[in-house]
């Protein structure tokens, strides 16, 4: 006969499924908490006293008794237990415990408990996937919203279990937060800090780690709006200032803003961009493919692009897709990743067509990390084409390119380190978006 | 049904609104003939012929108009929400036939309906939902309060307890959490202290509670178990969680409770303090979304430093309770010298010099009204600081920016205020509850500085507009009571006169809104907010100022309330 399989789940709201039933309705509060402080103990055989203490007045030993032999019984009649041959529950004289032996049982805490053990034994506390795999288990607090009155033992007892998986759970973010931000994986990053906000919107440590990623991505916008939110809720909760240090980050992030030294100007010697991209400037507004074509010969693709005096955001990125679609053979466009493709055709929907992919409903992202996405598959699409090919990009009236679109630039630049690329702009020279450019890539004069 | 009925029907309605002609004559009394110019007459017979009919003429009372001659009369005649005549004599009766309601006051005195022009509205309300700790003098009481109160309430609901202060307790302890266990065990308990920023809670609201256990706060006995007593940033976000599940719908049943109350006190405008720390958002939203269909006027003062939340409102104030320190009570106030009952403090700021001068400047310069709370010395001087930092960068005319309490200033503050232009909203009341002798204040501060609390007569001396506030529910929210104090402060050298009293809950609570062309006086043009007492303030003996009795309460020609 085929083995039960019973699974419980404590961390979050309790969830307890037999052959994949849930059965919770099925018994009393008390029988529950019996069952999850046996399979809490893995095994470990509890005193009969001890677990009645928990859930009876101790006043009456008789009355007592009888409860725990009622409650014992019901829980067994709920888990069909020795149906299948195999007792699930083992009661003797004055312990029990749960048979961790034959029957298939599957307790959430168990995992989260020997994955932490595995990863402490051989002290791989960066072990990315186990970590990974702890977070998802861990879908709320021990027991969350399962509180018996007029057990104060029992519900102790929840409450420091409740802490120290806590703990341990924050801890476990923690090496995931610089794990993440090591490696560069800076939307991951941000997805792990927004979570321990959610814990504690009061830590304002968290805040300032934000801050510094969102730097990291050159997204200077959020990471100032970071610090707006962490005044405003400090502010709010607890009529406090940040602290000295965190104000000093933004005055930071603000002098930059004035052209003053910086800290993204340090950034931005930290990440100095590649020397095999090149910016040129020329004066001829039709300055097109046969300059290019006399640098470089052969294995050379051109885009050239326009922009208009009107401030639709992503403009000029979705003009450069529609160019790329076009004139590249569909052979190389598929060698790229779907989802990158995907990511791109929020912006512009031929895309799809020229793929001849399918829309699917898309996720709900927030702004900042949707921006972040389009700018990653771009970066990774003309990191692919400049693998096979010299890239040329002709933007002509840079002075009307829109503020996202430069944006993109100055990250398509810091962190594409291998593509062969070339930009040639045109437009008026003493626009703020050259200076922009200027602050930190050198703009030379194209040679004729 | 809408909130302005709902008020009339708890206030027990007297008189039938719109079309139903009802009049109430009595004793006609002492009528002293006003001589009217044949063109003012006829321009507001005119008005009624155009008009067609007249809310409401009160006669027979004497009127104290608080214009700017202090004009006094006996009859008033209100159309459209608005005052069309008044007059002293028999002028009245030309309109009486053509009035949908008419009162006879035999005598009363009418003045301007008042202000309050500090009050925490949502606050004030649901206080009164909650169970009043605040006289409980042992745990044992305390706790037979709860259980009452959860023999009353359907289990699971949340039940919350304010104005505890354990050190009024024989026990000088907070209950624990298993105390409160055993008298609510079906229910989640809140305690919330007096000063709002500790509490203790029961297991089931521990437990339902999402904390952080990291959090700095959480009290823990020797087994590391949390007591229920939460403090600080844990203290901070549990009040906010808490105040967080309160629906919008309990806000306004809080609320139009608090509004009664208000009425019931002469009150037709207030300042409605929410919002921010110590309070919540939502309280701030629940007004801003409401506004329209309260009984009174409710002037809505966003307690944020979020300059951008309030322009994209349309608002055109900031602040109230923005904290610049704490109160006497918790010796938190910001004092130049300790306490002079813990030496160990002098109370906190809570703002730097440079952040509060960034956020009184921005405001400022958004062309907004700006307002904190400054209690004690070095509080008052930051604030100052602040605003004169903004007006050297950016001068302005009229910006009407006001202090909340002004509580100890220095000599030397009060002319820097006047030099300003600032208009400082102050509670008199304060003084009746902790002025005298062996008072709080005396307590907290000793003898020599307890002297210079709410000096009002010198800051009237330099001119300075000063607005009467209750901080409800820190004092009730009754005018009369500060008017009393404000003319019989136990520092008899800052006893103000009672027509200087009454402007501070009327034609001053007008000008510190922007609202004088339209309220706080009684002048044709203006709005018939009145209220109707049964003693003259200027004529009764000042020491009984306080037994004075709102007899009647009415906004825009519409009896709120009558006793």
């Amino acid at each position: 006969m085929e083995l039960a399989r019973l699974e419980i789940y404590m961390l979050g709201n309790l969830k307890i499924l037999l052959n994949g039933r849930p059965i919770i309705d099925k018994m009393s509060n008390k029988a529950i908490g019996i069952l999850c402080y046996l399979a809490f103990h893995k095994g470990k055989p509890i005193s009969r006293d001890k677990l009645a203490s928990f859930f009876w007045d101790s006043g009456n030993i008789e009355a007592v008794r009888y409860n725990m032999r009622y409650n014992l019984w019901a829980l067994r009649k709920t888990l069909m237990d020795g149906h299948d041959g195999h007792e699930l529950i083992i009661t003797q004289k004055d312990r029990c415990k749960l048979n961790m032996d034959g029957p298939d049982i599957y307790v959430d805490v168990f995992e989260m408990e020997d994955m932490l053990k595995a990863i402490n034994q051989r002290e791989e506390f960066n072990s990315l996937k186990q970590l990974e795999r702890i977070k998802s288990i861990y879908r709320g607090d021990f027991l969350e919203g399962f509180y018996i009155k007029n057990c104060p033992e029992w519900n102790d007892w929840i409450f420091y279990e409740r802490q120290r998986f806590q703990r341990k759970y924050f801890e476990v973010l923690c090496q995931l937060t610089s794990i993440y931000k090591n490696q560069g994986n800076y939307f991951k990053c941000i997805e792990v800090l927004e979570e321990m906000l959610r814990h504690n919107p009061l830590q304002e440590e968290l805040y300032v780690e934000l801050i510094k990623v969102y730097l990291e991505l050159g997204d200077r916008k959020s990471a100032l709006n970071q610090y707006k939110r962490c005044c405003s809720v400090l502010r709010e909760e607890l009529n406090v200032g940040p602290m000295d240090s965190t104000k000093k980050i933004y005055e930071e992030i603000v002098k930059c803003d004035k052209h003053h030294e910086s800290y993204l100007q340090e950034k931005t010697q930290e990440h100095s961009y590649s020397n095999k991209v090149k910016i040129f400037y020329s004066q001829d507004k039709n300055v097109q493919g046969d300059i290019i074509q006399k640098r470089d010969r052969g294995n050379t693709l051109v885009f050239n692009t326009e922009c208009y005096p009107i401030k639709v955001s992503y403009y000029w990125i979705s003009s450069l897709i529609e160019e790329i679609v076009t004139s590249v053979s569909d052979e190389i466009l598929e060698e790229i990743p779907q989802h990158y493709w995907m990511d791109l055709a929020r912006l512009n929907l031929s895309v799809l067509d020229t793929l001849g992919l399918t829309a699917v409903g898309y996720e709900y992202l927030s702004p900042e990390v949707e921006k972040n996405r389009i700018f990653k598959a771009m970066v990774q699409v003309l990191n692919h084409l400049s693998s096979k090919l010299i890239i040329w990009i002709g933007i002509k009236n840079f002075h009307c390119i829109d503020e996202t679109s430069i944006e993109f630039l100055k990250f398509a630049l810091f962190n594409d380190k291998n593509s062969r690329l070339s930009l040639i702009l045109t437009g008026e020279r003493e626009d703020f978006r050259f200076q922009e450019m200027e602050k930190y890539f050198l703009i030379e004069m194209l040679d004729k | 049904m809408n909130q302005q009925m709902l008020v009339h029907m708890h206030v027990g309605e007297k008189i039938e609104k719109n079309n139903k002609k009802k009049r109430y004559r009595k004793n006609l009394s002492n009528i002293n003939l006003w001589v009217y110019s044949k063109a003012v007459f006829m321009v507001a017979w005119e008005r009624v012929m155009n008009m067609g009919e007249i809310d409401l003429v009160v006669y027979d009372g004497t009127v104290l108009t608080m214009d700017d001659n202090n004009t006094i009369c006996n009859w008033i005649a209100v159309s459209q929400g608005k005052i069309i005549d008044l007059g002293d004599g028999e002028g009245y009766k030309k309109y009486l036939d053509y009035a949908n309601e008419v009162l006879d006051l035999d005598g009363k005195t009418v003045l301007p309906g008042f202000y309050d022009s500090h009050v925490h509205l949502v606050q004030t309300g649901l206080n009164m939902l909650d169970v009043n700790l605040s006289n409980v003098k042992s745990i044992n009481e305390l706790l037979v309060l709860i259980e009452k109160k959860a023999q009353n309430m359907p289990p699971g609901k949340l039940i919350r307890g304010i104005g505890f202060d354990e050190l009024r307790l024989e026990e000088q302890r907070m209950p624990t959490r298993y105390e409160l266990d055993e008298c609510a065990p079906n229910n989640p308990v809140w305690i919330n202290r007096v000063e709002y920023h500790t509490s203790v809670v029961n297991s089931l609201a521990l437990h339902q509670l999402s904390l952080p256990y990291n959090l700095e706060g959480i009290a823990r006995d020797e087994r590391n178990l949390p007591t229920g007593l939460l403090t600080g940033k844990a203290g901070a976000l549990v009040r906010n969680q808490i105040f967080n599940t309160i629906s919008d719908q309990t806000r306004l049943k809080a609320v139009n409770k608090a509004l009664n109350k208000a009425v019931e006190n002469g009150i037709t405008t207030l300042n409605a303090m929410e919002g921010g720390f110590t309070f919540h958002d939502k309280d701030a939203e629940m007004i801003f979304n409401n506004k329209e269909v309260f009984p009174i006027d409710v002037v809505l003062f966003y307690q944020t430093v979020n300059i951008e939340k309030i322009l994209n409102k349309n608002l055109s104030r900031i602040g109230g309770c923005i904290f610049l320190d704490g109160s006497f009570g918790s010796r938190t106030a910001a004092l130049t010298e300790a306490y002079s009952d813990d030496s160990s403090t002098s109370g906190v700021l809570f703002f730097s010099q440079e952040d509060l001068n960034e956020f009184v400047l921005n405001a400022h310069t958004s062309h907004l009204q700006v307002t904190v709370h400054a209690i004690g010395t070095r509080a008052i001087e930051q604030i100052l600081n602040a605003y004169e930092y903004a007006q050297s960068i950016y001068p302005r005319e009229d910006h009407r920016h006001r202090i909340e309490h002004f509580e100890l200033p220095l000599e030397e503050h009060i002319d820097r205020a006047a030099r300003l232009g600032l208009i400082l909203s102050m509670q008199p009341a304060y003084e009746y509850f902790w002025g005298n002798k062996n008072g709080m204040y005396e307590t907290r501060l000793g003898p020599e500085r307890s002297r210079r609390t709410n000096p009002l007569k010198k800051i009237l001396e330099r001119r300075i507009t000063v607005v009467g506030g209750s901080d409800s529910d820190v004092t009730p929210m009754n005018p009369i009571l500060g008017i009393h104090t404000a003319v019989n402060h136990p520092k008899v050298e800052y006893s103000v006169d009672v027509m200087q009293a009454l402007k501070f809950y009327t034609i001053n609570g007008a000008k510190a809104v922007f609202e004088e062309k339209q309220k706080g006086s009684i002048e044709v043009g203006k709005l018939g907010d009145l209220v109707v007492l049964d003693q003259n303030p200027l004529k009764v003996n000042k020491a009984h100022i306080k037994d004075i009795k709102v007899m009647a309460t009415i906004k825009e020609g519409n009896i709120l309330f009558m006793r």
